[in-house]
């Protein structure tokens, strides 16, 4: 790997641990688990279109290991794993497919995803089938945070194409 | 806008409407059980019929604190750092659990009559 490649995904890695961390000072607004804005996946988006699958991969490996030793309980590494290459595999898969004027849906999919990883665990890992149900409340703030995350992106991908910097 | 952009903002759209209505459904719907059970781990460790309890008491756990009155249960205090388990307050019928991921602790309620007597709590 080129020094060059290694500071910029360092950068973006950064970048997604400052994110997460701003945001986890926002207290939650509902009292279920899981509920969150999401704004450190904008970086994932934008490192999936702008530079690359692999490195975005590597950048959300990254954070979610910074930030569990930052900020996390032992639980919320496993879930935020699940969630996070869930939502990883999603949105790559999408990018692909889908036209480029509808990232913000690309968003909205892995924001299920990663919902959908962190109930499948919270399930496996308390043996009990009712914390389905708070799935339902999941879906409704995926929709909610997913657009709105996924508009962030779109506008930081558009600025990121244009600078040199990205291209190696 | 495209005609794709629409189509997924219809379908996202139906998707959480669809979630609400489970919601209120979930809620409606009488879930008339009387017996907590509280897991811990996964493993059953109490069953409190909560229609016999004369006055309130309180359950140490682990990690977390639950109070038990006459016909509903809640958690009150907790060691995590996000208090998620406190904010869900207190549950009456078998809707909603109380989930508490940190300690990985479930409360919920069911009417469900089998292996009462492995603990009553009181």
């Amino acid at each position: 790997m080129k020094t060059k490649k290694i500071v910029q995904l360092a950068l973006f890695a950064c970048l997604s641990v400052c994110i997460y961390a701003v945001e986890s000072l926002i207290p939650p607004i509902l009292p279920v688990p899981g509920v969150k804005l999401g704004l450190a996946n904008v970086i994932t988006l934008v490192v999936i279109y702008v530079i690359g699958t692999g490195e975005s991969l590597l950048t959300l490996l990254i954070r979610i290991t910074i930030t569990t030793l930052l900020f996390g309980q032992v639980m919320s590494f496993l879930f935020s794993m699940a969630g996070g290459i869930l939502s990883w595999i999603v949105m790559v898969l999408l990018s692909k497919i889908m036209d480029r004027c509808n990232i913000w849906a690309v968003s909205v999919f892995g924001a299920f995803a990663h919902n959908g990883g962190q109930i499948l665990i919270a399930v496996a890992v308390t043996r009990q089938l009712a914390v389905a149900y708070y799935f339902l409340f999941l879906v409704i703030s995926s929709v909610i945070t997913g657009v709105f995350t996924g508009i962030c992106a779109k506008y930081c991908i558009e600025k990121a194409e244009k600078i040199k910097l990205f291209k190696i | 806008m495209k005609k794709s952009t629409k189509i997924l903002a219809a379908c996202f759209s139906i998707a959480a409407i669809t979630a609400a209505a489970g919601i209120i459904y979930l809620n409606v719907r009488d879930g008339n059980g009387k017996y907590a059970c509280i897991f811990e781990d996964g493993v059953l460790v109490h069953k409190i019929d909560l229609t016999r309890v004369s006055k309130p008491y309180t359950l140490e756990m682990d990690g977390n604190i639950i109070l038990v009155e006459k016909g509903q249960i809640s958690i009150v205090e907790a060691d995590c750092p996000d208090k998620l388990c406190i904010k869900q307050g207190a549950i009456q019928d078998g809707a909603r659990p109380i989930v508490c991921l940190p300690n990985n602790v479930v409360i919920k309620i069911t009417d469900d009559v089998s292996d009462v007597d492995i603990t009553t709590g009181v």
